[in-house]
């Protein structure tokens, strides 16, 4: 008993900082709002509304940018009615009625941001400033409380997400949680496998040492 | 009481409350980190094939002409269906059907037989459908919050695999297997939300959470009067 007593102090030598950070890490995770930190709290449901179904473009006439186009669709962005032309991985817009192709210049892609942002409760937000964050992804930056921005596809239109603060913050407390320290989020490394085998080993022998213990001298 | 018998009682009578969640956080945890995600996520078992609608792009009817006589509709899509091009149209309040997109005319949902087709069609091995079985109610939790009605379509295979197919359009929509199963039992003690598995705010973790903090840091605390002060004495 006083061996597993060691070997209980010395594992809590060697992961107790990652153990403190788990636990903590966890915690404070679960005490900040999930829906909030995974933009889910900004985030509306698109519109659903008829579409005109009049003098639309044949699928034939459509132009056809990729080699393998998997599906077309008819939906509105924004105001447009347009056709969504996918393929393996990326889509392209063209007006339904003309066929001329549907660039996501500032204007749509703030329209495309604001239908897709609800206001959080206590707040008006109002978009900021749209910029290019990067070739292919408009930013449009909402001012509420948690500085939410809202991540537009330039080709696509899609939305890509919203992000906060609170993003942020969530996901450094998950860096320090996986172990991860290149920021992307991989929990499947050795360094967090020998971490956790070791913190299971800590568990185990803790509650072996606590049934003894209470075995032995009770509460005391 | 001596700071030092302080933390060794807090330690033990914390870990009286939270030392068998702490073992099931333990053991959660090393699991979760031991299989890899890919594999959880059942990218294993999966054919990549990419249906394409090319070849018949001029000769689907015209939108306008098959929409003319379909009322009110809020969704329109042309995609392949098990090879055929087909209209998928969504109606008010989100109920949808398919078409075939060369004659107009409606088509059933899939049955069982093309179900465990287009299921076979994005599964990878050689294994043969052991079952198919359309979910119209009390859907298993692991499809999430797929739209019923849905096909399950399981193989005869080590991993447990279960296909899930869309009827009207054919899509292949999710997959499950057993140790994506594990996953989701163990991940739900970890966070413990036993209802849902996806509440992470749940008062139970947090206080559960809070303590198992206070035990830590107590435990730190003896490790310190252990191995410090012992050394410096």
């Amino acid at each position: 008993m006083k061996a597993l007593r060691t070997l209980h102090r010395w594992v809590g030598i060697l992961v107790f900082i990652q153990v403190l950070l788990w636990i903590g890490s966890g915690l404070v995770i679960s005490l900040l709002d999930a829906d909030l930190a995974r933009g889910k709290a900004t985030r509306a449901d698109l519109p659903v509304a008829p579409l005109v179904t009049e003098a639309l473009l044949p699928v034939s006439a459509l132009p056809r940018p990729f080699a393998g186009i998997e599906s077309i669709r008819l939906q509105m962005l924004a105001d447009t009615l347009v056709y969504r032309v996918a393929g393996r991985d990326s889509s392209r817009l063209y007006d339904a009625f003309s066929g001329e192709p549907v660039v996501v210049d500032e204007a749509l892609a703030l329209a495309i941001a604001r239908q897709s942002y609800r206001p959080l409760s206590g707040g008006e937000g109002v978009p900021a400033n749209t910029a290019y964050f990067e070739e292919t992804v408009w930013r449009v930056a909402f001012a509420d409380r948690v500085a939410t921005n809202v991540f537009i596809g330039a080709e696509d239109g899609h939305v890509l997400g919203h992000r906060n603060n609170r993003t942020e913050l969530v996901e450094f407390l998950l860096m320090l949680h996986f172990m991860d320290y290149t920021g992307g989020h991989d929990f499947n490394h050795p360094l967090i496998v020998i971490a956790a085998a070791l913190a299971l080993w800590l568990t185990l022998s803790g509650v072996l040492l606590l049934v003894t213990s209470l075995r032995r001298v009770g509460l005391g | 009481m001596s700071p030092r018998r302080l933390a060794r009682r807090l330690h033990k009578w914390l870990a009286i409350v939270v030392g068998a969640q702490m073992v099931l956080w333990a053991i959660s945890g090393v699991y979760m980190v031991s299989v890899d995600l890919d594999i959880i996520h059942g990218d294993m078992l999966v054919r990549k094939v990419h249906p394409v609608v090319n070849e018949t792009l001029d000769e689907v009817l015209p939108p306008a002409e098959v929409l003319a006589d379909q009322g009110m509709v809020t969704g329109f899509e042309l995609v392949s269906r098990l090879g055929t091009p087909v209209y998928l149209i969504t109606g008010p309040g989100g109920k949808r059907r398919a078409l075939d997109a060369l004659t107009g005319a409606p088509l059933p949902g899939l049955d069982a037989e093309a179900a465990a087709r287009a299921a076979q069609r994005h599964y990878r091995g050689n294994n043969a459908v052991s079952k198919t079985t359309l979910l119209t109610r009390n859907p298993p939790s692991e499809i999430g919050s797929l739209a019923l009605p849905v096909w399950q379509v399981n193989f005869d295979d080590a991993w447990g695999s279960s296909f899930y197919i869309d009827p009207v359009s054919g899509a292949f929509l999710k997959r499950r297997h057993t140790l994506w199963r594990v996953f989701d039992f163990l991940w739900m003690l970890h966070i413990m939300d036993y209802e849902a598995r996806t509440n992470i705010n749940n008062l139970l973790l947090r206080l559960f959470a809070s303590l198992a903090l206070l035990m830590a840091l107590s435990g730190t605390w003896l490790l310190y009067y252990r191995f410090v002060r012992r050394g410096a004495a």
